[in-house]
């Protein structure tokens, strides 16, 4: 027969029927917007951290295309931003949050301060997860071998900035000289020397862009020779991987041209945020590390670290896709399930209020199943009608949710407020937690 | 088959109780009720009984010939006493090209309702088999799964025949089959004027030559002889790509309409026989070269035969009893295709002119086979002016590309002197132009009959329409031409008969 009822292509697990993937997308950015509503200061960093995700998800686009040096080139010149503003993201969360809560009155107070920062951390977890869910939903970019190749990717363009970090640290650490000392610094000259020349006979106004155009067509000219060379050699690595080398290769340079200034600013920032009693401190350890190994190393050794939180990123997906934990057809959304979840438990381990936390469980339910039942509607139904179908499950799906969290509102409503003298002790809490075991184990039986 | 969809809310509440009790929140462990409210809903939700379903499918129209559109209804109605929520449901297409409209939908069902799947296929000659529709249905929540092929009680065979009603073999046959002769007879075309003799008709009578000079003449009229009628149909390579998916090719319509022809000129006893170019040199229906010939004369071979052997080659790729010339026994040949495939548009597009391929590989393909067409055409002229694609441009857009050909000459020599033609092409390249030359400089009288199977496609293949149009016109000043396209008008345009 022609028409068979599950077309198991990759093209087909792309798709998601329209009212349930505007459901996702309704749900899940009204979620993260609420949570951000009641963590305001948060909303700086979970805005860096999700512009990383989404970055990174044109990573893992970029590379399920089709093998191409400049497919290849595009992922490699995102992959450092996107680890940067994703690692970014989190690590000025607490720095901020660091800023606000330290130092604490008592030293019983510590636990309760990291605490804190925990949850709030964790909510912009929640957040920034939701939003890559979301990201990756739009084209199912981990469908087929799409997650696979963009760990290759990553890993081929981030070993230019890690290889480069280990030489310039082993550099300053088995020689006298830093690398920006032995390296940088007359590279910068040598290029000085050419620019020079330029800019004596080109007006300022060109200035720039001249420059540009001919670090353009130097690169270019490089890394055709350098792809030339692979070329003729028996390593020569596919037109992708080769352009995620350059990608590399270019965001390295980037980052060590501008290593002193980002250095600086990052240092001087951090500095200011800390107590008057260890400025001081800092500034001297700032100081000797860029002296003993270079402001470039640092800065590598930054990226590198960055780099090291989007592999664990990729590779904590790709461990549930292979678990089978995450479907691959509905990855996306339930990710931004996922997200939704987190920022609901942490929120509510640092005082967001109870419907804010039991809506946001129900939503995160909510965009799990819409993404999956999308997923499989679009696959079996093809390009037919799919509108009362979909009304009917999301419309249930929806109610269940509502009145779960008029329950919930009224379980909780009866419960102490843990703030009261009169809170729930150990003993309490163990009986009620035990409650929800028990209506659990009935229902399992019930199946 | 009930599937674990709801475990994820186990592992939520789970979550929500541990964290709850770590961190001594008592919301968290009362948000447990949410995800626990879906696992209940999960197991609560379910289909209490299998759907009782029943099926019927109609055709419309119910007969239609090869390449025409058919509208497929499949109705499916719910003839149990419970709602189904969630039921989708797959129709059992044959090996037909869907080309509007989808035989999938999803939908939810009260008792006795029904729900109509509406969509196109196109018929190819033969009978289809269409299996049941595949249904499955779900509860609300999704928890419960049931699959089951549904019979149906009405509608499962799609036959596609010639139309009992054939306009095509109208349209020609008012063309051929008749010739002016020497001498004074019944026809229509003026001969000659005579002294009236007693008992010639009254409307023979000059009237206007009685009222100028008084006298009375009679007219007299050219002689109509029946005259034999050669069909030629043209199943060369270009024609043997498909304009889409499922789609007839162009080869195969070709061979249709030549089908319908010999049936309507044998009745009428003037069909002289039936040529075929571009069979399989080793083959064996080549006559000569890579043409084939039934003559009807004394009877030695069978038009009919043939035709069915050309069938069975454009069907499979390969003669009937042979292999392909490359040895391999019935394979498909690179761009022949019978597989409802994505490429088969490209093939058909690489292989009509060349100029609009989807890839280097088609382009490729295309740049080869219009080397080989500009190879079978200009043999005899190797200084023609063909440009990239094969088309030179003569005056007024017509194609000129065109000198003697080794398989024309061979299929001229089998057919009688004084025979009319009948090309039966999709002039999807210039040997159909070069055939019609010369064809009319021996002295034949020539119709084209030109499936179109450009009309639908996309860019690629409306360009090479517009070609085709262009091969058209040329022909249609050495003959004359039916433009038909299945399924819809014939559209015939008489011109000049050198």
């Amino acid at each position: 027969m022609a028409h068979s009822p599950e077309p198991a292509t990759g093209r087909s697990l792309a798709r998601v029927t329209r009212i349930a993937g505007a459901l996702v997308v309704l749900v899940t950015v009204a979620a993260v917007a609420l949570f951000l509503r009641e963590f305001p200061e948060m909303v700086g960093p979970a805005a860096l951290g999700s512009a990383g995700s989404v970055l990174l998800a044109v990573v893992l686009g970029l590379s399920r295309g089709s093998d191409r040096s400049l497919t290849g080139l595009g992922a490699g010149l995102l992959v450092v931003p996107a680890a940067v503003t994703v690692a970014g993201g989190v690590l000025v969360a607490i720095v901020l949050l660091v800023e606000d809560i330290f130092p604490v009155e008592e030293e019983a107070l510590l636990s309760v301060g990291w605490l804190l920062i925990a949850g709030n951390v964790g909510v912009v977890v929640g957040c920034v997860l939701a939003v890559f869910g979301l990201a990756l939903s739009r084209r199912n970019v981990v469908a087929g071998n799409g997650l696979a190749q963009g760990m290759r990717t990553t890993i081929t363009s981030g070993a230019v900035p890690i290889l480069t970090a280990l030489l310039f640290f082993l550099i300053a650490g088995t020689t006298d000289t830093t690398a920006d000392d032995a390296v940088v610094a007359p590279v910068a000259g040598l290029v000085r020397s050419l620019v020079t020349p330029v800019t004596a006979v080109v007006p300022a106004q060109f200035e720039v862009p001249v420059l540009l155009a001919a670090l353009v067509v130097a690169a270019a000219l490089l890394v055709g020779r350098l792809g030339r060379w692979l070329t003729a050699t028996r390593f020569a690595p596919g037109p992708r991987t080769a352009g995620a080398l350059a990608g590399g290769t270019i965001t390295t340079v980037a980052v060590i041209a501008v290593a002193g200034w980002v250095y600086e600013r990052v240092t001087t920032a951090l500095i200011q945020r800390f107590p008057e009693e260890i400025e001081e401190q800092m500034r001297d350890a700032t100081t000797t590390t860029a002296s003993s190994f270079g402001e470039s190393t640092a800065v590598l050794l930054a990226v590198v670290l960055c780099l090291g939180v989007l592999a664990g990123l990729l590779v904590a997906v790709y461990a549930a896709l292979w678990t089978g934990l995450l479907a691959r057809g509905s990855a996306g959304s339930s990710l931004a399930g996922v997200g939704v979840f987190l920022a609901a438990v942490f929120g509510g381990t640092v005082g967001a209020p109870a419907w804010l936390v039991l809506a946001g469980v129900a939503a995160s339910l909510l965009v799990w199943d819409a993404g999956r039942f999308g997923v499989t509607l679009a696959r079996e139904a093809g390009t037919g009608q799919t509108r009362r179908v979909e009304f009917v499950h999301l419309g249930a799906a929806l109610l269940v949710g509502f009145a779960a969290v008029v329950v919930a509102m009224l379980v909780v409503g009866r419960l102490p407020d843990p703030n009261s003298a009169a809170a729930p002790d150990g003993p309490e809490l163990l009986a009620l937690a035990s409650v929800v075991v028990g209506l659990l184990s009935l229902v399992l039986s019930l199946r | 088959m009930t599937v674990g969809r709801w475990r994820i809310g186990l592992a939520a509440t789970l979550a929500l109780v541990g964290v709850g009790l770590l961190f001594a929140e008592p919301t968290l462990l009362g948000a447990a009720v949410v995800p626990l409210a879906y696992v209940c809903y999960g197991v609560v939700s379910g289909l209490s009984t299998a759907p009782r379903l029943r099926a019927t499918r109609s055709f419309e129209p119910e007969e239609p010939g090869p390449g025409e559109q058919v509208t497929v209804r499949l109705h499916l109605e719910n003839a149990g006493d419970s709602v189904v929520p969630d039921l989708r449901i797959v129709d059992g297409v044959p090996d037909l090209a869907v080309v509007d409209g989808s035989p999938r939908t999803a939908t939810a069902l009260a008792p006795g309702e029904t729900v109509t799947v509406s969509y196109s296929v196109v018929a190819r000659r033969g009978e289809h088999e269409f299996d049941g529709p595949l249904v499955r249905a779900r509860s609300v929540s999704a928890s419960t799964v049931h699959t089951e092929r549904v019979d149906v009680a009405t509608g499962t065979t799609l036959t596609c025949v010639t139309p009992a009603r054939d306009r095509l073999s109208e349209t020609v046959l008012r063309r051929v089959g008749q010739l002016s002769a020497g001498g004074h007879g019944e026809g229509t075309e003026f001969y000659a004027t005579r002294a009236y003799r007693r008992g010639d008709p009254m409307r023979r009578i000059d009237w206007r030559h009685v009222a100028k000079t008084g006298e009375f003449v009679t007219v007299e009229y050219r002689d109509q002889q029946a005259t034999e009628t050669a069909v030629v149909v043209d199943i060369r390579e270009p024609g043997l790509g498909r304009p889409a998916a499922g789609h007839p090719s162009g080869a195969s319509l070709s061979a249709e309409a030549a089908d319908r022809l010999l049936t309507a000129l044998d009745r009428a006893n003037v069909l002289a026989g039936l040529g075929a170019a571009g069979v399989d040199p080793g083959g064996p229906l080549a006559t000569v070269g890579n043409v084939a010939w039934a003559g009807t004369a004394g009877r030695q071979s069978d038009p009919s035969v043939l035709l069915d052997d050309v069938r069975r080659r454009i069907e499979t790729g390969v003669d009937p009893e042979g292999s392909n010339a490359d040895g391999t026994g019935g394979a498909t040949e690179p761009g022949v295709s019978t597989d409802a495939s994505a490429g088969d548009d490209r093939q058909l597009t690489a292989r009509v002119d060349g100029g609009s391929a989807a890839s280097p590989g088609a382009r490729a393909v295309a740049e080869d086979t219009d080397a080989a067409s500009n190879r079978e055409t200009n043999d005899a002229n190797p200084g023609s002016a063909a440009d990239a694609d094969g088309a030179a441009a003569g005056p007024s857009g017509t194609v000129e590309g065109d000198g003697s050909d080794e398989s024309i000459e061979q299929l001229l020599g089998q057919m009688p002197a004084q025979a009319q033609v009948v090309l039966c092409t999709p002039a999807l390249d210039n040997w159909a132009v070069a055939f019609g030359r010369a064809v009319t400089a021996r002295g034949h009288d020539l119709v084209v009959v030109s499936p179109d199977i450009t009309a639908t496609g996309d860019v690629g293949l409306q360009l090479a329409g517009l070609r085709r149009q262009l091969r058209l016109r040329t022909l249609d000043q050495v003959g004359e031409v039916v433009d038909w396209t299945p399924g819809r008008s014939v559209s015939f345009d008489p011109g000049g008969v050198s």
